[in-house]
């Protein structure tokens, strides 16, 4: 059984690990006798009432010996023998994975495939359901294949999930099951894959008033060209161009001349700023519903152009210039605990565009800058 | 292509189920249960709803909703009227159970209650029946309850809730053709194949789970209820006529099979069914003192009364398979050690005659075993035999049998019929017959029988004359030709009137040997009616006066054309049944142990061979060896350690080779083979010679280095090209 977290990861039943085929076979046999860890087979209703149909037909048999009892009985466990054998044959060369996307979002549908592969090569799998748990938020989902597995084929199904809580969240395949061949038994391979995600917070209403402290609020607007140092982007030469804006290198690698175009270097943009010390936010509620709007903000300042760093309160500042970024902020903000800052680093003093978010009453949250309250949510 | 639909699903589980149900019912033939009739209808109505599914439209919504309450009341009504015969309403109310839900539209759930169903009445029919049709049932049977199961099983969720509400008119406007279309298109071939192998595996298990399971003595067996019926044949009851013999001697069915083990069996064994004692009204009958002195037992196994020793060996065994509704009496051999049964049975034993008979007749075969039987004619003393000595013949008016009051037994071995007439003739016959106060039973037995012989000839219609005396004595006066009955019955009468005890006997003499399987075939016309007499030195001799008795044994009788083996396909057929009984019904823990001794006494065989063929092969490897001057010591190393260990390393190497040739030529052979079945089919349907047909060719035709990454896939995608879109568009899959 492997246990993977990455994508190309596949789990299996885990019967034929080894390298070795006898290794393999002799494992199997003993599998057959004590199933390893996660797998259990269990009888189904039907398979109950078989049973107790065999029980009942065996003592008639032992205690009539009626030979055509005998039949009845034999056939019976056979039937139950071969239903065990084929439960065993349907899983075998079955492997699968799971695949989630990036984003996890409080409240918000994303996709989590199941990829089902059948490596058998000639029997089809048949039955199979996969049923799929977050861990955090209790969220199940039985994933069931509805069609034959034909050898060699593969099969994706999706489950949308829907998180309930921020946070760090397993999602588990917490059972393959299969009734197959005849739905006298059920089994189960248990826990065999699970994937960490990191829910981000749930997007919430705020207001946000970035001018109030002599902040521009750059509704539609990105960032501007201009003579600073942070380069934005490489263009063709054209006439009239400053030499010294030519980027030799990138001239010499495209045989054509480019120049670079940098950011303006008065670009005002904001700096979020997260503390999460247990004494400030004393209702964890409180503290969610800053984690929210701290998402919220920093994606729409993102999108407007307007997020220069972010930090949390004992940990490194981390610039904000790509998509890649604002995940990273959003990964933290959905991570974040409320925790007492790393020992050594201190309360910053008000910095120029720095957002700071403070528990206010009634259980908002409110953004300071430079004291002065900038938003709310 | 797409799978197959949950409708479809349905349609084909419905269809498995009826059939399932008509497998099942049709097993119900075999049992005189009563029930013939709801067999017939049930079966009837469960074709018609096949053929016409629409008929479930017109069956109004409220009959399905009181049906049940009135199913209960009729099964209610049924049991308390059959009291306590419990198996013939237990059987109708599976039936009617069974075909309610035939009749529904079922959802997987109710699916399986059928199942279960029709497994019970299996079941019941087999049990009851012990029929080889249960045989063929079951064969039928598995592989639709398994296909049933499957289909339910893709019918349902992981929770067990169905995929699809149950479709009525998926069902009223089924049309089988179009379902039977799809489900052959969508059938994976592999499936089936596996399917196939599945449920001969399942069968192999089943046998071998048959054979090795523990049996326990049979004497812990509890007593199985067993079918019973009121009818017999005549002839093999109390009371029997002139007549009443007779009268099946032209039903050739058959009677009883008769499974020999042991060496030189008779070839025209007697069986002794009725020892009729008291002669009554121109008949014979059993006489109440014989019942009164009956013992009732309760077991699985009985001694005979072979005390003495006289029985064959132990290894003689003769079982018996007796057709239902023949008698309540057991055919029996004159002696025997022990006579089984397989289950604890009620049994009535008639000491005085030495008779055997269960408490009702069977309705279906019975198999009985005797252990030492003896068919030497000649049966020990009875227990009231000693008074048989100082007995005269006693004169009776027969027409009343008021007289069995007075004259009982052993009185009644000599009581002869009143009235001149009958006097007159029992004198002509006495002195006719040669008879001498000096003979003994046997001597006057030999002359008797003579004289009944005597001119005259064997004839199934004995004309016999008017007169006042019995019918018996005026046949013997008429010298006409008779039949077995009336030479018996006028033996027993004339030496009874010559002092001479003497009893009528009827059974089954002799039978048809089954030239496949060895064993006799007794059919109805064997029955037969002889004569035991009293010998006061011997005991009971049996005399058979009906002219043309045979004698022997079955070898000699094979070898001088005496007997005739039956090779003909009814006696194939025949033969089977008897296979069916000796190899699952009589199967016990004997048996295993015997299979058991054979494999054992197999691998003892083949180990004695291999040591033989080695000790061989040392003994030649080391004249080999000394004739190289190779010193004994480092000979022996040779022979003992490095000729078996290059044996086991060649062999290993050979194996290794051969898989690697095997899977390198299997692979080519295959895909080679499969692109040549597609080209073949690509060519018959005329496809155009598109970019698969090349890559067919190269895979048929081409070096295996020139073949794609992945010949399974090209074939696959070649397979799944239909006509009519061979221009490149795919079918969906």
């Amino acid at each position: 059984m492997n246990r993977a977290g990455s994508k190309v990861d596949w789990a299996d039943p885990g019967y034929f690990s080894g390298t070795s085929r006898i290794g393999n076979t002799v494992r199997v046999l003993v599998q057959l006798v004590r199933p390893p860890r996660g797998h259990r087979t269990l009888p189904t209703t039907a398979g109950t009432l078989l049973i107790l149909v065999t029980i009942g037909v065996g003592t008639a048999a032992f205690n009539s010996g009626q030979n055509i009892l005998y039949l009845a009985l034999s056939m019976l466990l056979s039937t139950l023998l071969v239903s065990g054998l084929l439960s065993w044959m349907n899983f075998k060369g079955c492997r699968w994975r799971l695949e989630s996307g990036r984003h996890f979002r409080v409240g918000e549908r994303s996709p989590v495939y199941l990829e089902v592969e059948n490596t058998k090569r000639r029997l089809p799998s048949y039955s199979l359901s996969f049923v799929l748990q977050a861990e955090r938020s209790g969220e199940r989902a039985v994933l069931e294949l509805e069609r034959r597995l034909d050898p060699g084929r593969r099969e994706r199904l999706q489950w949308d999930f829907r998180p309930g809580r921020r946070g760090r969240e397993t999602l588990y395949l917490r059972g393959l099951v299969s009734r197959y061949p005849f739905g006298f038994l059920k089994k189960t391979i248990r826990d065999s894959f699970t994937r960490e995600v990191i829910v981000w917070p749930e997007r919430i209403p705020y207001q946000f008033f970035g001018d109030k402290a002599g902040r521009r609020w750059l509704y539609g607007h990105h960032r501007r060209k201009g003579e600073g140092v942070q380069l934005v982007n490489l263009r063709e030469y054209r006439h009239g161009d400053p030499l010294r804006h030519i980027h030799w290198k990138a001239s010499a690698k495209m045989r054509r001349l480019h120049v670079r175009e940098t950011e303006q270097e008065h670009h005002q943009a904001f700096a979020l700023w997260i503390d999460p010390s247990p004494n400030l936010w004393l209702e964890a509620g409180q503290f969610e519903r800053m984690c929210s709007f701290a998402a919220s903000l920093a994606e729409d300042l993102y999108q407007h152009d307007q997020l220069r760093t972010f930090q949390v309160a004992g940990r490194d500042p981390l610039r904000v210039s790509t998509q890649e970024d604002l995940f990273g902020v959003l990964d933290q903000l959905g991570s974040l605990e409320a925790a007492v800052p790393a020992a050594g680093n201190v309360l910053p003093e008000p910095a120029s565009g720095r957002v700071r978010f403070l528990p206010g009453a009634g259980g908002v949250v409110n953004a300071l800058m430079e004291e002065v309250q900038v938003g709310q949510a | 292509m797409d799978r197959l639909k949950q409708r479809e699903l349905a349609a084909l589980r419905w269809l498995l189920g009826q059939l399932m149900f008509m497998v099942s019912l049709s097993g119900g033939f075999a049992l005189d249960l009563g029930a013939d009739g709801l067999i017939l209808a049930s079966l009837a109505l469960t074709a018609l709803t096949c053929v016409l599914p629409s008929l479930f439209e017109r069956v109004p919504a409220a009959f399905w909703k009181y049906a049940p309450i009135l199913l209960l009341l009729v099964i209610g009504a049924d049991f308390l009227g059959s009291g306590s015969d419990f198996l013939p309403p237990l059987f109708r109310m599976v039936i009617l159970l069974a075909l309610f839900r035939a009749l529904q539209i079922r959802t997987p759930r109710e699916d399986l209650q059928q199942l279960l169903l029709t497994m019970f009445l299996l079941v019941i029919t087999g049990v009851l029946s012990l029929e080889i049709t249960f045989g063929i049932q079951l064969l039928l049977y598995a592989p639709l309850a398994m296909s049933q199961l499957f289909l339910v099983n893709l019918s349902i969720r992981e929770d067990g809730s169905p995929r699809a509400s149950p479709d009525g008119p998926v069902f009223a406007k089924a049309n089988w053709g179009i379902v039977f279309r799809h489900a052959s298109a969508r059938l994976d071939r592999r499936t089936l194949s596996a399917g196939l192998v599945l449920f001969v595996i399942t069968t192999g298990m089943a046998l071998g789970l048959f054979i090795l399971m523990p049996r326990f003595d049979i004497g812990a067996a509890l007593p199985f209820p067993r079918l019973s019926t009121d009818q017999s044949l005549s002839g093999f009851s109390d009371n029997v006529q002139y007549g009443d013999v007779v009268s099946i001697l032209n039903d050739d069915s058959i009677a009883m099979r008769v499974d020999v083990t042991g060496q030189d069996p008779p070839s025209h064994p007697y069986w002794r069914m009725v020892v009729l004692d008291a002669y009554y009204d121109g008949g014979f009958r059993v006489s109440p003192a014989v019942v009164r002195n009956q013992r009732y037992l309760q077991n699985y196994a009985f001694s005979g009364y072979d005390l003495n020793g006289r029985g064959q060996p132990d290894d003689s065994e003769w079982t018996i398979y007796l057709e239902g509704g023949i008698s309540a009496y057991l055919p029996s051999a004159d002696t025997f050690k022990t006579l089984r049964f397989n289950n604890r049975t009620g049994l009535i034993a008639q000491d005085l005659t030495r008779v055997f008979l269960t408490r009702e007749i069977n309705a279906n075969t019975l198999s009985i075993r005797y252990e030492g039987a003896r068919f030497g004619g000649i049966l020990p003393f009875g227990p009231m035999d000693f008074q048989l000595t100082r007995l005269k013949p006693v004169e009776v008016e027969s027409a009343d049998p008021g007289y069995l009051d007075e004259v009982t037994y052993p009185e009644t071995l000599l009581a002869y019929p009143s009235g001149a007439a009958n006097r007159e003739i029992l004198d002509r016959a006495l002195r006719r017959s040669g008879f001498s106060p000096r003979q003994s039973a046997v001597e006057y037995a030999e002359r008797l029988v003579d004289y009944l012989r005597r001119d005259r000839g064997y004839s199934l219609e004995g004309r016999i004359p008017e007169g006042e005396a019995d019918t018996v004595l005026r046949w013997i006066q008429s010298g006409q030709p008779g039949h077995c009955e009336l030479y018996a019955g006028a033996f027993v009468l004339v030496a009874r009137y010559a002092g001479f005890p003497s009893r009528l006997v009827t059974g089954f003499a002799g039978g048809d040997w089954n030239g496949f399987e060895n064993y006799f075939m007794v059919r109805n016309r064997n029955a037969h009616a002889w004569c035991e007499i009293y010998d006061q030195d011997k005991g009971w001799i049996r005399v058979d006066p009906t002219p043309g008795s045979p004698g022997g044994t079955v070898e000699s009788a094979l070898a001088t054309g005496g007997l005739i083996p039956d090779r003909t396909w009814k006696a194939y057929l025949d033969s089977l049944r008897v296979l069916w009984f000796r190899r699952v019904i009589q199967f016990d823990s004997q048996d295993q142990a015997l299979m058991a001794e054979s494999l054992k006494e197999a691998g003892r065989g083949g180990l004695g061979w291999l040591r033989e063929r080695w000790k061989s092969l040392r003994e030649k490897l080391d004249a080999d060896l000394r004739e190289f001057h190779i010193p004994a010591r480092w000979a022996g190393v040779m022979v003992d350690y490095l000729l078996p260990l290059t044996t086991v390393l060649l062999l290993v190497l050979l194996i290794l080779l051969l898989r690697r040739w095997a899977r390198q030529k299997g692979f080519e052979a295959i895909i080679r083979d499969k692109a040549g079945r597609l080209l073949a089919f690509r060519a018959l349907r005329r496809f155009p010679e598109d970019r698969h047909h090349h890559q067919l060719l190269l895979l048929r035709y081409g070096p295996v280095q020139s073949w794609p990454e992945n010949p399974h896939q090209l074939l696959r995608q070649a397979r799944k090209q239909a006509p009519s879109t061979s221009s490149g568009q795919a079918r969906n899959q």
